[in-house]
């Protein structure tokens, strides 16, 4: 018997590029042309649509990423059913990727399949990740997308970088409102053997405050990078591909401006206005102790409060990121099958001055190997494979509560609270297996880690994909995936409020994830609909201010533990797109969500439910996109767990229990004068909306402590922006 | 070399709706039944499809009583781009946002490309040829094709 053609083709994509042999039973031997096969080149321009692989896969291809304006991975991937970009702090703007609503440190983030990025990364480092030069962005969704990442509890987002097959020079310069400009270049080039791009992107912002408090809610930045593909189609019979990346930024909020000395120096006198915006405080200079007492001061109206005093410096956030990375895949035939080497390796450096909380600086080095081999086996393709990922942080910081005063003299520092290294051998197995005439697919993996920390790990994961007819497929799958918890992110981001972490966890995060997907395709008409359960056991949590269990201090350290009930996420989503004529397509995206969770565990509100609507059109010379975003309202006081801490406003009033609903407009047009030279313009969120005006990010505990994560709604205004695009 | 097998190709007239690359109009396949059809699925980023288009072109102009179809599974703009640099003068058609449904109706249910099909006039499915084809695949599957009268299809041999 033949093997499936499927096993043909997808081994033949494979190595796509060079002939490909198969050895029949009968020793026949059957060449395949070069092909490129739907599932590994293929890229899926609209919404509702898959990829054709086993694994429910959503991609966004290059085109669409410009017309979202995108210029960074946060920007290309937010708006999208199932995926969104969760802001987690008013000043700093940590940015995660969150998948089915998951927590961002849930979704890992891969390069051209390699995982990079970790703890430190993941927080500021999303930002920063160019995306000039890219084939697509693929998405997958739920434990286990990736055989190579098991940490990716919600799913995995892999960077396709794009082979260059002509020679280009691509530049794009765009200015907008906030101080905005961004300009990049892109260069291509086949070269005898291969092919050779580069990339560079400067981008700066200005940060944003929408009320006229003097407090950012939209955090400023300066941004470089930089980027070099490499594709070598012979290297001692291997076919070689990888990038280097090299990433510079400064990024500044609380204060507006960029003049970081100087706001790291002004530590005395209140510049800011407490009294704007809703329920602001009576007082423009301090806000309401709501409890009536704890407050040291009384305010202008003989409310107990707090009077400010911290500067410029006090409520600032500011931060560096410097980051190399680099990644090699090497593959070639042998035998039968096809060997696949791959190595990537990551330094990330972070310098945060975090106001009147601390300062914090943090080393992170991640290293990747893997070795694997691609044969198909009967009527199977077998993957077997070993990998090796290392994993280190080391940080310095001074946490200022516990040192008060901003003054570091006679400081004690916190060096390496929440350091860690992890060193993950594994092995792992995939078969796959076309059934019924191909059209039921099936595929089965595992793979056993052994961590230097939790010990010995089994993650398992099985995935069906059956073609009902040429329209219709369904798609389930079933697995489990683990992580090993790093104390950094669950400590918001380095902020250290103690000076030491007492570890009470002896347990990886584990995920359960079952997934269906039913989609239906025809010439103008294609939509998915799809049902996500995920239920996470050992959520990692940090609780700080606790009394140190060895009984040396009271309120003094935080424990780094696990939610003793699991975390489960359940949703539903539907996204269609329909032709509606030869040059206009119209999408409509549904999502539904529900969260069984304790306090403490999914920190940051989440929306229940999101419609998306798309439209695409080409007019002439003229590329025009729009976009409306509905935001259902969003469970306040469950995310923030009012019952355990309510949030107040600075007038002392208590937070909403609810957010309101609310809608985003973005618009984007696109001229052609020629295939060398276009104009572009638009704005993002059209219609202005911003949290700020209805619900400050502001919020104090019932003794007047301010924070500034009371998040739910876009915290930058009407983005107005118009550029110029030359491919050369 | 030999061409990948088809399964499932269909013997029954064979059609699809998609929307020219311009933008400008849907094509209707089924208007031009009376007349023999050559489509050709690709892709931007697909080394023999773009290695095989000039050899469709010429084929195209020497055989003005065929309708050559290209249809790409590239986003729009980046087709429109690439064409831009490496005209065609045939017919270029924008395929659906999840091509695989049209490409198993056309023969190619793995979804490998470049993808040809030749349609006898009355659209019944007479070739088909995965991978990059040639001037003399070209000649010898119409001429065949062509006078043939039975209505099974091959498979490329």
């Amino acid at each position: 018997m033949f093997p499936s053609f499927r096993i043909k083709a997808a081994f033949a994509a494979t190595i796509a590029g060079t002939l490909s042999t198969v050895a029949h039973a009968d020793d026949t031997v059957l060449t395949l042309p070069e092909v490129h096969v739907m599932g590994s080149g293929v890229k899926i321009n609209a919404q509702g649509s898959l990829r054709d692989e086993i694994i429910k896969t959503e991609s966004v291809d290059a085109a669409t990423i410009e017309r979202s304006n995108a210029t960074n991975l946060t920007e290309a991937l937010d708006k999208r059913p199932g995926i969104s970009v969760q802001v987690e702090c008013s000043v700093c703007n940590v940015r995660n990727v969150t998948l089915n609503n998951l927590p961002g440190r849930f979704t890992t983030l891969m390069i051209d399949g390699i995982p990079l990025y970790s703890s430190v990364s993941s927080a500021y480092g999303l930002d920063s990740v160019n995306v000039q030069g890219l084939e697509r962005i693929d998405i997958a969704r739920g434990a286990g997308a990736s055989l190579v990442a098991p940490e990716a509890l919600a799913g995995t987002v892999n960077i396709v970088t794009k082979r260059p097959t002509q020679a280009e020079t691509v530049f794009r310069g765009q200015v907008a409102n906030f101080g905005a400009f961004n300009g990049d270049l892109y260069l291509a080039r086949p070269i005898e053997g291969g092919a050779l791009s580069a990339s560079v992107d400067y981008r700066k912002h200005d940060s944003v405050d929408g009320i006229g408090s003097g407090i950012s809610q939209y955090t400023g930045f300066d941004r470089t990078m930089a980027g070099i593909g490499y594709f070598l189609d012979d290297v001692g019979g291997f076919k070689v591909r990888g990038r280097l990346d090299l990433v510079n930024e400064d990024r500044g909020g609380g204060p507006l401006g960029s003049n970081y000395a100087a706001i790291k120096a002004s530590l005395t006198g209140n510049p800011f206005d407490f009294s704007k915006g809703p329920h602001g405080s009576p007082d423009p200079n301090g806000w309401v102790a709501p409890d009536g007492a704890s407050g040291p001061d009384t305010l202008a109206n003989g409310q107990n409060g707090v009077l400010y005093n911290g500067g410029l410096g006090g409520i600032s956030q500011i931060i560096t990121t410097r980051r190399e990375q680099g990644t090699f895949i090497g593959e070639r035939n042998v035998g039968d099958g096809v060997l696949r080497l791959a190595a990537g390796i990551a330094h990330h450096y972070q310098d945060s001055f975090y106001g009147a909380d601390g300062i914090y600086t943090a080393n992170q080095s991640q290293y990747y190997l893997e070795s694997s081999y691609r044969a198909p086996w009967g009527n199977n393709l077998v993957t077997v494979g070993l990998n090796y990922r290392y994993e280190d942080l080391r940080s310095h910081g001074i946490a200022f509560a516990t040192n008060p005063g901003l003054d570091e003299t006679g400081r004690t520092p916190n060096i390496g609270v929440d350091n860690y290294t992890y060193r993950t051998p594994a092995i792992f197995v995939q078969i796959y297996r076309p059934v019924l005439d191909d059209k039921l697919e099936l595929n089965g993996s595992a793979r056993v880690d052994k961590h230097n920390v939790f010990g010995t790990i089994v993650s398992p994961r099985f995935n069906a994909l059956y073609h009902h007819d040429d329209a219709y497929a369904s798609r389930f799958s079933l697995g489990r995936g683990f992580r090993a918890p790093t104390s950094f992110f669950e400590q918001e981001h380095g902020i250290l409020s103690d000076s030491k972490i007492v570890r009470q966890i002896d347990k990886p995060e584990t995920s359960d994830n079952a997934s269906y997907a039913l989609s239906f395709s025809s010439d103008r008409f294609s939509w998915v609909a799809s049902a996500n359960y995920n239920r996470i056991k050992n959520f990692a949590t940090l609780s700080s201010g606790q009394d140190d269990p060895s009984g040396s201090c009271l309120a003094c350290v935080t424990i780094f533990g696990s939610a003793p009930d699991p975390v489960t996420v359940k949703g539903l989503d539907w996204v269609g797109t329909y032709q509606a004529t030869a040059s206009t397509a119209l999408s409509l995206g549904l999502e539904k969500f529900s969260y069984d969770f304790t306090p403490g565990t999914l920190n940051f509100s989440r929306p229940e439910q999101r419609v998306y609507v798309t439209v695409d059109s080409n007019v002439g010379g003229w590329d025009l996109t729009g976009k409306l975003t509905w935001t259902g309202r969003q469970n306040l006081a469950k995310f923030y767990d009012y019952a355990g801490t309510q949030q107040y406003n600075l007038d002392g009033t208590p937070k909403p229990d609810w957010s309101p609903s609310f809608s985003a407009v973005d618009v984007r047009a696109e001229y052609r004068f020629d295939k060398h030279y276009s104009a572009f313009f638009g704005a993002d969120n059209l219609f202005d909306y911003q949290q700020a005006k209805h619900d400050s990010y502001l919020w104090v505990d019932s003794a007047g402590s301010l924070d500034v994560t009371h998040i739910w709604g876009p915290n930058r205004g009407r983005y107005v922006y118009a550029g110029v695009r030359m491919a050369l | 070399m030999l061409a990948v097998l088809s399964a499932g190709v269909a013997a029954e007239p064979i059609d699809f709706e998609l929307p020219r690359i311009d933008g400008r109009a849907f094509l209707q396949l089924s208007a031009y039944r009376h007349r023999p059809v050559i489509v050709n699925f690709w892709d931007t980023d697909c080394p023999p499809c773009v290695r095989e288009m000039p050899v469709l072109d010429r084929f195209a102009s020497a055989h003005p009583e065929l309708l050559m179809v290209g249809v790409t599974v590239s986003p729009k703009s980046q087709a429109r781009d690439f064409l831009d640099v490496h005209p065609v003068a045939y017919v270029q058609l924008l395929g659906p946002a999840e091509p695989r449904g049209l490409l198993r109706r056309f023969g190619d249910p793995a979804g490998a490309l470049p993808h040809t099909v030749v349609l006898r006039s009355g659209h019944s499915i007479c070739a088909t040829h995965t991978g990059e084809v040639d001037q003399q695949w070209l000649e010898t599957t119409l001429q065949r094709c062509l006078v043939a009268a039975a209505p099974q299809a091959s498979n490329g041999k």
